[in-house]
């Protein structure tokens, strides 16, 4: 099944008789196994697709099939199981839990799928080893640097075991060589796991990484590029 | 979800701490509250709770027991032909005034009872017997007497409406909610102290029924008897006189009153900082919104919290409470401490709490995405 099937997608912004277009007719069709990066300078709307694909906000126009399933039609009620069966984020700002160890943030999303705690327990410390940080597992995240807490941010990602990863300048607080690791695992991710990612970004440096790049302005997609095999 | 609460609340220490501090000011005030209006319910009608009797007779509309105007004795006789009364002992009650050793003069109330059957008389006494006080100018009195009367003791002599008066003993529990201390006398010594009741009445009649008497029954047919009279259960005139105090004088209000406003900044406190907490982790709670929790899993971290605040000040102001109590009685004051009422604190405390989470709840509902994906 084709994760992301987009048609005219849009999303237009509404106050009084004051309205703003901030995505308008995107078509797009990604597939598992392929990171793809998307590029856009601020305000050209990629923050509010990725919102859409993460079913975070309700289209007001065209249609959006995730993984075969149109979720354009949902109700809003439905769309938290559609999150938890098939897609996982990765932030900025990490967005880890303060209080709660680094192990305890990965086990959060395994409970909320309500894994049994002892695959769950099994399956956080493999990830987190994965990432570099199995020494680390009773740190709390201010303990950790940037870097550190973005890859807990990904062995997150990783232990809801969904087929759509949506990360947004994942890279932004790091600086280039933590920015390029966690990168490169985003891509082992996609190509071992057969998973999508898409990687919202204005980080060039990391382009050669991607398998295909989206470039958005003012709401409107670009001609696609893709990567020649 | 209990267990991230738990975790939040042990991270935000010096927040959790003044949220505790917050729970334990409003429930311990509200535990005062509730705790002495129910020293003072009890003293107001401490005399009958005690009195070993069925049911009272009184005069026609009496409010409450310290007030009871006096009415012919010859009623006893009336009351005693009633099927299914065993006995009836007269008592008095009454105002009067005691002189006291420096001067000056304190209001009393005197309660005139039959020596010889006791009732409506002491029923704890530190020295002396109740009987002590038959054939003379004898009185009991009070240990809770001494801060309107002064240091006494046994043998001491007092002038009571203007007779000399010997103390034969010493009583315990008997604290009045007017704040005049008892003086427990033989009944037809009341009867002349207490001027207005005069020889050839009484205050009340004090019935005890045969042993397998409806009550109910009896009450009904000492009704129709003596249709001039109130007549009272022994919980109704408890209750009538509880009721009185509580009501006509504003003290119920004003109690409940205070218990509301402790309530109300329990919950302010509590909400204030459940919801401080909330917009610190709005992220995390937006993430985990984000990685497919319904906004009732968010919620229940946040009820969580609440909750937890709920047993901790709970717990504590209970203690605090407990360890307060000798304190209140050496002022002077009683303060009752019931596991029924405790648990109905307990319940209030979590509601207080718990409402203080709704506008946390509602800031949950209604996360805006966009938020996650700002830096």
């Amino acid at each position: 099944m084709v994760p992301v099937v987009a048609k005219e997608l849009s999303k237009i912004y509404r106050e009084g008789s004051l309205e703003v277009t901030a995505v308008a007719s995107v078509d797009l069709e990604f597939q598992s196994g392929e990171l793809i990066g998307l590029f856009g300078p601020s305000g050209s709307g990629k923050t509010t697709l990725l919102s859409m694909l993460g079913c975070m906000l309700k289209p007001t126009g065209g249609t959006l099939e995730l993984f075969g399933q149109d979720i354009t039609s949902l109700d809003e009620r439905d769309l938290p199981a559609i999150r938890k069966k098939y897609i996982s984020f990765i932030f900025q700002g990490f967005n880890l839990f303060p209080p709660l160890t680094v192990y305890e943030n990965v086990m959060l999303v395994m409970n909320l799928k309500r894994i049994d705690p002892m695959v769950a327990d099994q399956r956080a410390r493999e990830l987190l080893e994965a990432v570099g940080l199995g020494k680390r597992m009773n740190f709390l995240p201010r303990e950790l640097s940037g870097g550190q807490r973005q890859r807990v941010a990904i062995a997150r990602a990783l232990a809801a075991d969904a087929p759509l990863i949506l990360a947004d300048e994942p890279t932004g607080n790091l600086d280039h060589e933590n920015g390029r690791t966690v990168m490169e695992m985003l891509k082992t991710l996609a190509s071992e796991q057969n998973c999508c990612v898409v990687v919202a970004t204005h980080d060039n440096r990391i382009n050669d990484l991607f398998d295909r790049v989206v470039c958005m302005e003012d709401g409107r997609m670009l001609p696609e590029k893709r990567k020649e095999t | 979800m209990f267990y991230i609460a738990l975790k939040i609340i042990l991270y935000d220490k010096l927040r959790s701490f003044f949220t505790l501090l917050g729970v334990v000011f409003a429930v311990s005030l509200i535990f005062a509250q509730v705790g002495i209006y129910q020293g003072l319910m009890e003293a107001s009608s401490v005399l009958i709770d005690h009195t070993a009797g069925d049911i009272w007779v009184t005069s026609k509309n009496s409010k409450n027991f310290d007030f009871c105007q006096p009415f012919p004795e010859y009623f006893y006789y009336s009351a005693l032909q009633v099927p299914g009364v065993q006995s009836v002992d007269k008592a008095i009650i009454g105002w009067g005034m005691i002189r006291q050793q420096n001067g000056g003069q304190e209001q009393v109330e005197i309660m005139g009872y039959q020596p010889d059957r006791g009732v409506g008389g002491p029923w704890d006494l530190k020295e002396g017997r109740p009987s002590d006080v038959k054939n003379g100018n004898f009185m009991i009195v009070d240990e809770s007497a001494v801060k309107r009367l002064g240091a006494f003791k046994v043998g001491d002599y007092r002038d009571v409406m203007a007779r000399r008066i010997q103390i034969m003993g010493i009583s315990r529990g008997v604290k009045s909610f007017t704040t005049a201390p008892y003086l427990f006398t033989s009944y037809s010594l009341a009867q002349e102290l207490v001027t207005y009741v005069g020889h050839d009445n009484t205050v009340f009649l004090i019935i005890k029924t045969l042993p397998g008497s409806d009550k109910g029954t009896v009450i009904r047919l000492l009704r129709e008897k003596l249709p001039a009279m109130d007549v009272l259960s022994k919980e109704e005139f408890s209750s009538k006189t509880r009721l009185y105090w509580t009501i006509e004088t504003g003290v119920g209000f004003s109690f409940l009153l205070t218990i509301m406003v402790s309530f109300f900044i329990g919950m302010l406190i509590v909400g204030q900082t459940i919801y401080n907490s909330t917009i610190e982790h709005i992220k995390e709670y937006g993430t985990m919104k984000a990685l497919g929790a319904s906004t009732a899993e968010i919620s229940r971290i946040i009820v969580s919290q609440a909750a937890i605040n709920a047993l901790v000040g709970y717990s504590v102001s209970l203690l605090v409470t407990l360890a307060s109590v000798k304190m209140y009685e050496a002022g002077g004051m009683v303060m009752v401490v019931k596991t029924s009422v405790n648990l109905i604190i307990l319940l209030m405390t979590m509601l207080m709490c718990l409402c203080s989470a709704f506008y946390s709840i509602k800031k949950i509902k209604n996360i805006d995405p966009a938020i996650l994906f700002r830096g």
